[in-house]
């Protein structure tokens, strides 16, 4: 045992822990003691304390990032029954959801490093639920029942247990883009938008900051209006700032994180007192070619101090991540209306790489480009050709879990431009379709989808998309997937 | 400090071969110390491991993770991973729960383990 120190209080069956180096073998300890005065089996010992091990590891790396003044209490609550293990961290974050269609086979056979923390808990443990207590704290309920005790039977059981909730949130993980796409996938399900960009937020902001969040997104091009809010004691009234009001022409012209303190002056007294009444300290223009779609509105740091350079590039993030997730849910937009830029291709992949990487820094993907030499004038929208890539490149991003990579070649063809794009790695099951994702995605996968089946005023930018893919299996025995996937475009004339 | 040691020790006549005797508990914050040494010897060539969990007391999922993430690297340049002597109950239930007797071989001795990775 390691001695107790001014690090460690015990009350009764309580362990309350500064999250220094050695205070998961302090928790680990605890659990056993407590679970053999329980009256569990070695077995069972050593599963319980594995799984408070996993939780409190969770905490530890993706809450507190291995701050060491964080705290972590772990409650035994012995009942005639069961056990009931409450594991309780000082974050007033809320914990990020975990994905449904956890796959061990298929992470083991592809060498998945991580994500298995839940799995194993869940195999030591008969229940488990999470609580996040807004502002507060998260508490972890790990249940047991003990060796002689009759646990509900299977149809008791199933009426005792809720039907599993999307929205029941995980312990908290590092915010990483396969969490966020899966999110989205489930919040494009539902059928509130209000409640479904509420939901999205709330577990999107939880590593960034405890402080009320709110999305003001167009709509039905009128002005700007309240979509969803977290962290606000109450739901708000209607919000709502005029599209051709001052507000809304400041965010128009930047394309950066804002502080409400700078344009203050800009602004009318009454849209001041609305930003004031949404705690805002920070505005993030959402904005997709020259269309401001809405903003995301953060408010003051935890610990009041002013927002560094690192946290602006963090809710600039953020609002990438609000884009792709409003892309998925549909932004509330009038009439279609993508805009003919004929911008020159090679902005658009800059721009696209220059998203990926920011949302591919949990992953080991490489994007490279590969010009042939030749800079064509392509008759395309950047905007479509923006998401095209974006859709494609991130959704490979998600799949490919242990990295790869993905090569941008722009040439000419037969008087074409062509953009291929090729991803070489880990198999992603990308060849199978999966359903659940974006149509878009779908569509491509299927066999092409033309330009001229997009919104009618792109029809006269003409072109094709055709994927092909295919899995070879290497002299190794590993398997990797191939995916190359050609836009073709006409030329501009000039 | 975490309760952890690595001690590395290379067979003679056996370039490839390293093997990893942990001792301790294998958890966050001990994973650096033993990812950093794996690292250190692949790049060194070393790309047949064995690791011997004799004195490892406790072993969760991102020291297992890491194993298999090795095993990924190892698989591209024709290496191998294989374990032995896992004696903590706790330790081999845990590698049982994700299935990792069907991925690594395991052995009851250190030395029929390299001997493995020898012929």
């Amino acid at each position: 045992m390691i001695p107790m120190s001014s690090n460690v209080k015990i009350f009764n069956q309580r362990l309350e822990v500064l999250c220094d180096a050695d205070c998961l073998e302090r928790i680990r300890n605890f659990v056993r003691d407590q679970a053999k005065a329980s009256g569990f089996d070695s077995l069972e010992v050593g599963r319980l304390v594995l799984a408070v091990d996993e939780a409190s590891s969770n905490i530890i790396k993706h809450t507190y990032r291995f701050a060491q003044d964080r705290k972590i209490a772990v409650e035994w609550r012995d009942q005639a029954d069961r056990v009931e293990i409450g594991l309780q961290d000082d974050s007033p974050e809320p914990y990020l959801p975990s994905h449904s269609d956890f796959d061990l086979d298929s992470k083991i056979r592809y060498r998945h490093a991580n994500g298995y923390g839940k799995y194993l808990i869940e195999k030591a443990v008969d229940d488990l639920h999470y609580e996040t207590i807004p502002g507060s704290h998260n508490q972890l309920s790990l249940i047991k029942f003990k060796p002689n005790a009759n646990p509900p039977s299977s149809s008791a059981s199933k009426a005792e247990k809720k039907a599993p909730n999307p929205f029941d949130v995980a312990m908290s993980r590092s915010l990483t883009l396969r969490n966020l796409l899966g999110l989205g996938e489930s919040l494009s399900r539902q059928k509130d938008s209000q409640d479904v960009t509420r939901l999205f937020l709330y577990s999107v902001m939880g590593s960034l900051t405890s402080r009320p969040v709110a999305l003001l997104q167009l709509q039905d091009g009128k002005g700007l209006k309240l979509a969803g809010q977290i962290g606000l004691s109450s739901r708000l009234s209607p919000v709502s700032f005029s599209n051709a009001g001052e507000f809304s022409k400041v965010l128009r012209t930047q394309n950066a994180p804002i502080l409400v303190s700078d344009i203050a002056p800009l602004i009318p007294e009454e849209e001041k007192k609305k930003l004031e009444d949404l705690q805002a300290a920070v505005l993030v223009p959402l904005i997709v070619g020259a269309r401001l779609l809405g903003a995301l509105v953060i408010g003051p740091k935890k610990n009041q101090q002013p927002f560094t350079e690192e946290d602006m590039n963090l809710v600039t993030l953020l609002g990438n991540y609000a884009l792709l997730i409003m892309g998925t849910l549909g932004p509330s937009r009038g009439s279609a209306d993508w805009g003919h830029s004929g911008s020159e291709l090679r902005a658009a992949l800059l721009w696209a790489m220059a998203r990926v990487n920011e949302l591919s820094r949990d992953h080991e993907t490489s994007l490279v480009l590969e010009d042939e030499g030749v800079r064509p004038h392509l008759e395309i929208d950047d905007d479509l050709l923006q998401k095209i890539l974006l859709t494609m490149i991130t959704h490979i991003v998600y799949l490919a879990d242990e990295g790869g990579k993905i090569t941008l070649r722009l040439g000419t063809d037969a008087g074409e431009g062509v953009l291929h794009l090729l991803y070489q790695g880990t198999p992603i099951g990308f060849e199978k379709g999966k359903p659940g994702h974006n149509p878009l995605i779908d569509q491509l996968i299927t066999g092409g989808v033309k330009l001229s089946d997009c919104p009618k005023n792109m029809e006269s930018t003409g072109g094709k998309i055709s994927v092909t893919s295919k899995l070879d299996k290497k002299e190794s025995g590993m398997s990797e997937t191939q995916v190359d996937v050609a836009l073709r475009f006409r030329l501009m004339k000039h | 400090m975490p309760d952890f040691q690595c001690e590395t020790y290379l067979p003679p006549k056996a370039a490839e071969v390293a093997v990893l005797r942990l001792s301790g508990n294998l958890d966050s914050y001990s994973l650096p110390e033993l990812e950093k040494n794996i690292k250190k010897l692949v790049a060194e060539g070393r790309t047949k491991l064995v690791v011997n969990f004799h004195k490892l007391k406790f072993l969760s999922s991102p020291g297992m993770g890491l194993f298999l993430g090795t095993l990924g690297e190892l698989d591209k340049k024709s290496g191998k991973i294989v374990f032995a002597e896992v004696m903590q109950p706790e330790v081999h239930d845990a590698m049982n729960l994700l299935g990792f007797f069907d991925v690594f071989r395991l052995y009851e001795q250190e030395a029929e383990a390299i001997q493995s990775l020898q012929s």
